[in-house]
């Protein structure tokens, strides 16, 4: 387990390989394996996000798979890694906004939102599994709302995964094994449940746990949910392993009519899905802008 | 090769026996890793990291304090991370003695294929693990999850390449013992799910005397007390 104990606010970290200082700025997070800092090169003033750890292959792998998807939209761009007194680091552009898990305390959202970053999760992840990929520990902390360049941004590739390989890193809620629904495997199955979990939180505007819930408490609870049937159907679906592709999953989601038919070429897709990000963000913004103020 | 590795599931001080990372320091030498999970309590946090630290340093291995619901996706992490490390350390001894650098010596984002050979080692060891739970009366209402969880950890294991075989010993025992035999070493869930029924909260946390127990057990296969 990682410490921070030679880590303070102020303190520089210099790199043993590309010579590069950071002077650590601010704590953004707390993980499993390590720490997130905002920090500033000292060189120029850049600001960036800095993750440290003294488990130095969860970076090397992070790095490579950042890097490997570095071409698909909605990941952050890499830096450089290097190492400071036995502790290995990561330097990643810094997102500056929220991740989904501040909206969700702040309360319930619209399901329209919901579907709408459905959509570019099942987009994006499916990108990934072309590439040969599954990204397993997918959950609303990994995904932030660039709010500066209005974007959605996968924060969190430690857990890219050869597709049919076991899931080694995976959070129970969204794991669709701990609730009893299906393997832990990485596949497409396995990321449509995560993301309809992940729809289901925004939606209901707290989180499960299988320890102390079952699945059937959950489909429940979205049966009695106030959102159209259209909405229910794919999320139950989707909880219960029922699509086999994540193309099926999005699909479905795009039928319910709520915005523009994908034209089939990849490259206009992907700028339909950028404009989407931008949407849901607007979307985003005005619920929590309207939650604040009530 | 076979890696052998004791996996400490706890949420309180030992209070009775000796000092538990004397005995960690003793499996160590005798080639076994000793990792611990310590399980945090919102309300009563009577658990310090301290000991749990202090027992993963002294075993040579990993640790982490978790809350409740991610009990059974660390004991997973701790397990591979742990078997990563160990063997981690022994490529790098045997890099150094030809090269006369290690690892280390290489730029880290050139260091990929070394990570990924010994992941791939990793998965095709022989993997012997004991569990020690504690059973102690604060454990009461986490068992059922302890239980899910280690049967989540033998039914992953099934992915890797290699065999893998778990053995549970309960901390404190039946009838005044300071530890249990509740299953030995087996790779059969049906089999493992029987015998976890037997997992029964009672007394104190005599954790230095189970270290202990799963030490002879996994070096001379002599069964503690087997109910
Ligand atoms: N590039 C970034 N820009 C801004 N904030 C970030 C960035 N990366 C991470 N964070 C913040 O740090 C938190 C932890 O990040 P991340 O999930 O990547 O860490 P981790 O150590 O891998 O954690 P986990 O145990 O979830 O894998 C995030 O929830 C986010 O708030």
């Amino acid at each position: 387990m990682f410490e921070m104990e030679d880590i303070h606010l102020g303190s520089d970290i210099c790199g043993r390989w590309h010579n590069r200082c950071y002077e650590v700025l601010k704590l953004l997070g707390r993980g499993g394996t390590g720490s997130v800092f905002l920090a500033r090169r000292v060189d120029d003033g850049k600001k960036v996000a800095l993750k440290i750890s003294c488990e130095g292959e969860d970076l090397i792998y992070e790095y490579h798979s950042l890097t490997d998807m570095a071409c698909l939209s909605m990941v952050p761009e890499v830096i450089e890694l290097d190492e400071w007194h036995g502790y290995t680091f990561l330097v990643l552009e810094y997102i500056e906004g929220y991740d989904l898990s501040h909206y969700i305390r702040a309360g319930k959202c619209s399901y329209a939102v919901a579907v709408h970053l459905g959509c570019i999760l099942a987009f994006l992840m499916s990108k990934v599994w072309q590439k040969g990929y599954c990204l397993t520990d997918i959950k609303p902390e990994n995904v932030m709302v660039d709010t500066a360049n209005r974007r959605i941004i996968s924060i969190d590739w430690s857990s890219l995964t050869e597709a049919g390989a076991t899931v080694k890193e995976f959070t129970p809620t969204y794991d669709i094994a701990s609730w009893g629904v299906g393997q832990r495997m990485a596949d497409q199955r396995y990321m449509v449940f995560a993301i309809s979990m992940v729809m289901m939180v925004l939606i209901m505007g707290k989180s499960y746990s299988p320890v102390n819930v079952s699945i059937d408490e959950v489909l429940a609870d979205i049966r009695r949910a106030k959102c159209p049937i259209g909405v229910k159907n794919i999320l139950i679906a989707g909880l219960k392993g029922g699509y086999d592709t994540l193309q099926q999953f999005y699909n479905a989601m795009n039928a319910l009519d709520m915005y523009d038919q994908p034209s089939g070429n990849d490259r206009i897709d992907e700028i339909i899905n950028i404009a989407l990000a931008a949407a849901a963000l607007f979307a985003f913004l005005s619920i929590a802008n309207w939650l604040t103020l009530i | 090769m076979e890696m052998k590795q004791i996996l400490l599931i706890t949420d309180g001080r030992s209070n009775v026996g000796g000092d538990p990372a004397r005995a960690a320091a003793y499996a160590a030498q005798n080639g076994i890793t000793v990792n611990a999970v310590g399980i945090i309590d919102g309300d009563n946090d009577v658990l310090s990291s301290d000991e749990i630290k202090a027992i993963a340093l002294a075993g040579n291995g990993t640790w982490q304090m978790v809350p409740l619901d991610m009990l059974s996706a660390t004991m997973c992490t701790v397990t591979y991370r742990s078997m990563h490390n160990t063997l981690e350390n022994i490529v790098n001894a045997q890099v150094k003695k030809i090269v006369g650098s290690d690892m280390l010596d290489i730029e880290p984002a050139m260091r990929l294929p070394l990570v990924r050979y010994v992941d791939t080692l990793a998965d095709e060891t022989l993997l012997r693990c004991v569990i020690l739970v504690d059973c102690s009366n604060s454990m009461a209402v986490k068992l059922k999850t302890a239980r899910a969880a280690i049967l989540d950890l033998l039914a992953s294991f099934k992915a890797r390449r290699a065999g893998s075989n778990l053995a549970v010993i309960a901390f404190p025992g039946q009838s005044g013992s300071h530890y249990q035999m509740i299953c030995p070493f087996t790779d059969d869930v049906e089999l493992l799910k029987g015998y976890l029924n037997e997992l029964k909260h009672r007394g104190n946390t005599p954790t230095a005397h189970a270290i202990n127990a799963a030490i002879s057990y996994i070096l001379n296969d002599e069964q503690p007390l087997f109910v």
